[in-house]
């Protein structure tokens, strides 16, 4: 998990060795018999017991998730609804008990999508108040945004406005920005749920909204201008422009803003490469656009550059000789 | 234990007191010798008021009253402004207790308006007894969920008092809440003081510009090398103060400035504070943020310096201390060679090497109105800055300097729904000053009603000529750091006696 400090390895004791050696003996066995089970077919609630039991000390066990729900399926209450249903109840708890000891289990993950699946009625709203409070303790995990993305999905699909939903989840991704906002998950989501948000306005509406944006990442900018998931967010921003003049017009007022920027601070590495970069984008976007001021300017900054970064002096000057070629 | 005597024991060190200089002190030198490094140091704990906290106390309204009508020193705080009431459309009514009645002479325990009559500051005919008592008994059905603090102070997240309590694991007896946002109240509007990248970020009212700078600030003191080549500037510009040094080194200016210099590093308008401690000041609070989380500052529960004192003393008391309260003393003899003769009022007399004492057990004590503190208070009708918070805050205004504490159920200072605005100044209780508190409790308590008002001082003092080791009145800064560090002077004294 994200903010944990790495615990310190020494020599083991010969005590913990014999205790370790015991874990793997035990573990071993474990293993050995719910294997057999499974080569044997057996699909009895013994069996049930015994893959729980091996899956509590591994997670990462996908043939044996693979077999427990096997067993489910051939189990004779599976047949009713409602004992089917209670199954699945007590199959979701004890995948809570387990997420929060190995919250990085693909399988276990997958295993729970499919218990959903199997029940008649699941209740979204619960999962995502677990998936909530699984971000509010470790908010960049991508399996947590992952499968709030899946939840969400399914909770669209139930409910009567699903644009709405968008937008409230769209609030979320702001408030996890503000909580950290070198949470890279939250920008990312924010992009993928930009585009539907977008879609429901007015154009005066998309303007503001764009506009919004933008302020978004220039507070980012200027509160830290080396970090980059607010560069990375204009990126998609200047994706998800309709036509080449308004990315043009993107790009025209993020050099502005870069220049602002610099003029109080000149000494920050980020913004000097993407104003660059940018001018070099527009001119591919819209050849001849670039002035001479400015090819000038690039050159200058990529000259302070070497001496700012010195570890990326090479990049620089081949930066310089490629613009060279292109701009003579 | 009336028919318990200590007659003729013999004591290392006799305290006086139970504020809380005192209490660290006998703490320390009970707890140190418990631990085996010195012998024989025992230590008699005595205070004359029945309650423990001395200047730090806490108490509830009724026994507030009681402090300013009877236990207050006269010679340390002249007088207590007491304004009452102002609910349900009534007229707030004013007293000024400007003496106090031995307690044998007081029939009841619980204040009353006939009480407080004799004090009432308007014309005697018309005051109304009965909207007084309403107004008394808004705050005494409640009376015990209060704490009010006749000396409010944090403790640092990373600082001496919390080192000290870990360090003699008094940890366990006292509990406390982060002291969740710091504001800055700057021509009449209450602004959050950023703390954190996150807050700068997320902030409305500072310009881009300025959360440049601010970052970049935060960014130099974050960083060990950056901060000292910072300090090490400060302590060449001796000529610039903290708040010409930002402006010189930063560029800072406006509300950003006064963020920085007065509720960061807490100037106080009237000392001067020098670069260099002004940057060591900034040094401090950024590094006692994330210990516990997102803040600078700890509150304690239900009063801080009054727990924080009984807690001293409860150790003090485990390692073998002697504990008395509501026991007058009278120190008979002098004698260079072998100490001090104490005659308590009950308990007979003992003999004592050195004597430790807060100087209103000094009848010869000389009181200083220029090292005063002015304090005021007012419990509020609403939680005007959030429910379940806690806050500390810096009025600012014409180079003015007022530090506030805003607490509410979180800490049970007051009860739900209630809150209570501290604010306090260095410096007498002059009528601008107390004009200067008005203001800040007026800015901030703004749309609230109060239910009681207190503006009181409180001067410092020395024992003179004798060889009692005296200690201070709590100070103005917010934070217990220079509480323990006097305290911890003294038994650095005593020690090497």
């Amino acid at each position: 998990m994200h903010g944990r400090r790495r615990e310190l390895v020494r020599e083991p004791t010969v005590d913990e060795k014999a205790q370790t050696k015991q874990r793997v003996d035990k573990y071993c066995a474990l293993n050995t018999h719910v294997m057999e089970l499974r080569s044997n077919n057996v699909h009895t609630e013994d069996a049930l017991s015994a893959t729980r039991r091996l899956l509590e000390l591994n997670t990462e066990l996908h043939t044996v998730w693979n077999y427990r729900r096997q067993i489910f399926v051939h189990l004779d209450g599976w047949k009713s609804e409602g004992d089917r249903q209670a199954l699945l109840e007590q199959e979701l708890a004890f995948l809570l008990e387990i997420i929060m000891k190995n919250i990085k289990s693909y399988w276990m993950w997958n295993h729970r999508i499919w218990a959903l699946s199997q029940l008649p009625s699941p209740s979204w709203d619960r999962e995502l108040k677990l998936v909530a409070k699984l971000l509010a303790v470790d908010a960049r995990n991508f399996h947590g945004w992952d499968y709030r993305r899946f939840v969400v999905s399914k909770v669209k699909e139930a409910a009567e406005d699903p644009a709405a939903v968008d937008v409230s989840e769209f609030a979320f991704t702001l408030e996890q920005i503000n909580r950290d906002f070198a949470n890279h998950s939250a920008w990312h989501n924010r992009s993928k749920l930009l585009p539907s948000v977008l879609q429901r306005c007015s154009e005066d509406e998309r303007r503001k909204m764009m506009d919004d944006e933008v302020e978004l990442i220039i507070n980012a900018i200027y509160t830290d201008p080396e970090d980059q998931n607010a560069w990375l967010y204009h990126e998609w921003l200047l994706d998800i422009q309709p036509s080449r003049e308004d990315k043009c017009a993107l790009l025209r007022d993020k050099v502005s803003k870069i220049r602002e920027l610099l003029e109080i601070e000149d000494d920050s590495k980020r913004p000097l490469i993407e104003l660059v970069e940018t001018l070099v984008a527009l001119d591919g976007l819209e050849p001849g656009s670039v002035t001479d001021a400015e090819r000038t300017e690039c050159f200058d900054t990529l000259t302070r550059l070497k001496t700012l970064d010195a570890y990326h002096v090479n990049k620089y000057t081949d930066t310089e000789s490629v613009l060279c070629k292109r701009w003579q | 234990m009336s028919d318990y005597t200590l007659d003729g024991q013999e004591f290392d060190t006799v305290v006086l007191g139970t504020g809380l200089v005192e209490s660290i002190v006998a703490c320390e030198i009970a707890n140190r010798t418990a631990t085996g490094s010195d012998e024989g140091r025992k230590v008699l704990h005595i205070d004359q008021n029945p309650y423990y906290g001395g200047s730090f106390a806490c108490f509830s309204p009724s026994a507030f009253i009681e402090w300013a009508t009877i236990f207050r020193d006269p010679r340390q705080t002249p007088a207590v402004e007491i304004i009452v009431g102002g609910v349900s459309g009534s007229q707030p009514m004013s007293f000024i207790v400007n003496r106090t009645t031995p307690r044998e002479e007081c029939d009841t325990k619980r204040p009353t308006a006939a009480a407080l009559q004799p004090f009432y500051s308007g014309d005697a005919n018309s005051f109304d007894t009965e909207a007084c008592e309403d107004a008394l008994s808004l705050l005494l059905e409640n009376d015990r969920k209060y704490a009010i603090e006749l000396a409010p102070k944090l403790a640092l997240c990373r600082g001496d008092m919390i080192d000290l309590l870990i360090d003699l694991r008094i940890g366990e007896y006292v509990q406390f809440k982060g002291v969740e946002h710091s504001y800055l109240v700057h021509g009449g509007k209450i602004e959050k003081v950023p703390e954190s990248k996150e807050d700068v970020f997320a902030s409305k009212t500072l310009s881009l510009i300025e959360k440049r700078k601010l970052m970049r600030l935060m960014t130099v003191i974050a960083d060990d090398d950056e901060c000292q080549k910072l300090m090490d500037e400060a302590a060449q510009s001796s000529e610039q103060d903290f708040c010409q040094f930002m402006q010189s080194k930063f560029k800072f200016d406006g509300k950003l400035l006064d963020a920085v210099v007065y509720s960061v590093a807490r100037a106080d308008g009237v000392h001067r504070l020098g670069a260099a401690e002004g940057c060591e000041r900034v040094r401090k609070y950024v590094r006692a943020m994330g210990r516990y989380g997102r803040m600078a500052y700890l509150c304690a529960m239900y009063g801080g310096g009054s727990e924080l004192a009984q807690a001293f003393c409860r150790l003090c008391a485990v390692s073998g201390g002697t504990y008395m309260l509501g026991e007058h003393v009278e120190i008979v003899q002098e004698d260079e060679a072998s100490g001090f003769t104490v005659k308590t009022s009950e308990h007979g007399t003992v003999r004592a090497k050195n004597i430790v004492m807060d100087p209103v057990y000094d009848p010869e004590a000389v009181f200083d109105k220029g090292a005063a503190v002015s304090r005021a208070f007012c419990i509020l009708d609403k939680e005007i800055l959030g429910d379940d918070t806690t806050a500390v805050l810096c009025h600012v205004d014409d180079q003015t300097a007022t530090s506030l504490l805003y607490l509410t159920q979180a800490t049970l200072a007051v009860p739900s729904g209630q809150s209570i605005l501290y604010a306090w100044a260095p410096g007498p209780l002059t009528s601008e000053k107390r004009a200067q508190l008005q203001r800040a409790l007026d800015d901030v308590a703004a749309g609230a009603t109060s239910l009681l008002t207190v503006y009181f001082e409180v001067c410092d003092a020395k024992c003179t000529g004798k060889k009692y080791f005296g200690t201070s009145v709590p100070d103005s800064l917010v934070d217990f750091d220079s509480t323990v560090q006097h305290a911890q002077h003294i038994v650095k004294l005593i020690q090497q006696d």
